[in-house]
């Protein structure tokens, strides 16, 4: 349980809202309507995210942090650039860019879980540790769906809500980039 | 689209007034792994830290009295006395409200990690008379990092538990054997 709690807590620590930041870029086009979709986007992420975790973790992979922080970034800016290009449609290819994504994201990752997990048998820890962060993924989106559902029955334009929000997104991803470009 | 530049203009203006939140972006962890061992052998509790040599070097900077100095400066033995200083009040073990006292006895480095070794005797006693409740108290670099976690893996007669020491619960834990 230890594990999976962690997987939550690492996606919905606000210290480190990279994760946050994606999640609401990816969710933009969805509404409670799309939960097909939803589950999906958030599944093929977590996949991605889960795999190259462990690749890192082993040492099979060790790309320099400053570029993947760097990619991080640039998916999050991706993303909202995606969204725009298709006009807010839930388009089929978000979620093979959620699952590559994803790969960049556990990147990020992979040093954490190999120091954390060392003591404790890897695989124990892996599958709870990644089902937490499925689970704080989806309590997210369901968080973010409330709102942009809130917002419609308020406002009545949820566009007008999702352009903003592409707008916040692209801004910081922007500032992120900027700020990560190795020198 | 001019709901995309009110966001943009937004967050820029937010950028302008605390510039702060926007250096953050990167995700630091600040974080130790302990294990403890209790070992009906020897008759203690042995433990063993785990965390990063620059994390650990600056919480041993700031513990120094003598400000000049440095602790990449000190000599091995200077150096254990310290590290003793430091976990014997930063690590606290107690069992059925008992305390046991902690004792530091040496160090091992890793490749990126710094291994830090510690026992605390309990005397003669049975397996049976050590199960009950162990209270951790781990405050471990949380003087330095606010957001310091501090895992702890408790093995006792083969069962194994893991917890983590943090600011949402005051770096206190209880296991129950």
């Amino acid at each position: 349980m230890f594990y999976f709690n962690l997987g939550i807590r690492h996606i919905t620590d606000l210290e480190g809202y990279d994760h946050m930041l994606f999640l609401l870029a990816l969710t933009l086009p969805l509404s409670f309507v799309h939960w097909k979709a939803t589950l999906k986007w958030i599944t093929a992420f977590t996949i991605g995210h889960s795999l190259s975790l462990a690749l890192a973790a082993m040492d099979v992979v060790h790309p320099p942090s400053s570029w993947v922080e760097l990619g991080i970034a640039i998916t999050i800016a991706a993303t909202g650039l995606f969204h725009l290009f298709n006009g807010f449609k839930v388009a089929y290819g978000a979620m093979w860019m959620a699952g590559i994504f994803g790969l960049i994201h556990g990147l990020g990752f992979g040093s954490y879980y190999q120091f954390i997990a060392q003591s404790d048998s890897f695989w124990w820890a892996w599958i709870p540790f990644n089902l937490g962060i499925e689970a704080g993924q989806i309590l997210v989106v369901l968080v973010l769906l409330f709102v942009y559902w809130s917002v419609e029955k308020i406002w009545r334009n949820p566009k007008g809500l999702k352009w903003m929000l592409l707008g916040v997104i692209l801004t910081l991803s922007a500032q992120m980039i900027l700020d990560r470009l190795p020198v | 689209m001019k709901f995309l530049l009110i966001g943009l203009l937004y967050t820029l203006g937010l950028q302008q007034s605390d510039p702060a939140t926007y250096t953050k972006v990167r995700h630091e962890f600040y974080v130790s792994v302990t294990d403890f061992n209790v070992d009906v052998e020897k008759g203690a509790v042995t433990g063993v830290i785990k965390t990063f040599p620059d994390d650990w070097e600056r919480a041993m900077n700031a513990l120094l009295e003598e400000k000049v100095m440095r602790y990449v400066q000190l000599e091995e033995q200077e150096r254990g006395a310290l590290h003793g200083k430091y976990l014997e009040s930063h690590v606290r073990l107690s069992l059925n409200g008992t305390p046991l006292r902690i004792e530091y006895y040496g160090t091992n480095s890793g490749p990126d990690e710094i291994y830090l070794l510690f026992t605390a005797d309990y005397g003669e006693a049975t397996i049976e008379e050590l199960k009950g409740i162990w209270e951790v108290e781990l405050t471990l670099l949380a003087d330095i990092y606010p957001s310091q976690e501090n895992i702890v893996i408790f093995h006792h007669d083969g069962e194994k538990q893991t917890n983590s020491c943090r600011d949402g619960n005051d770096y206190q834990l209880q296991f129950e054997f």
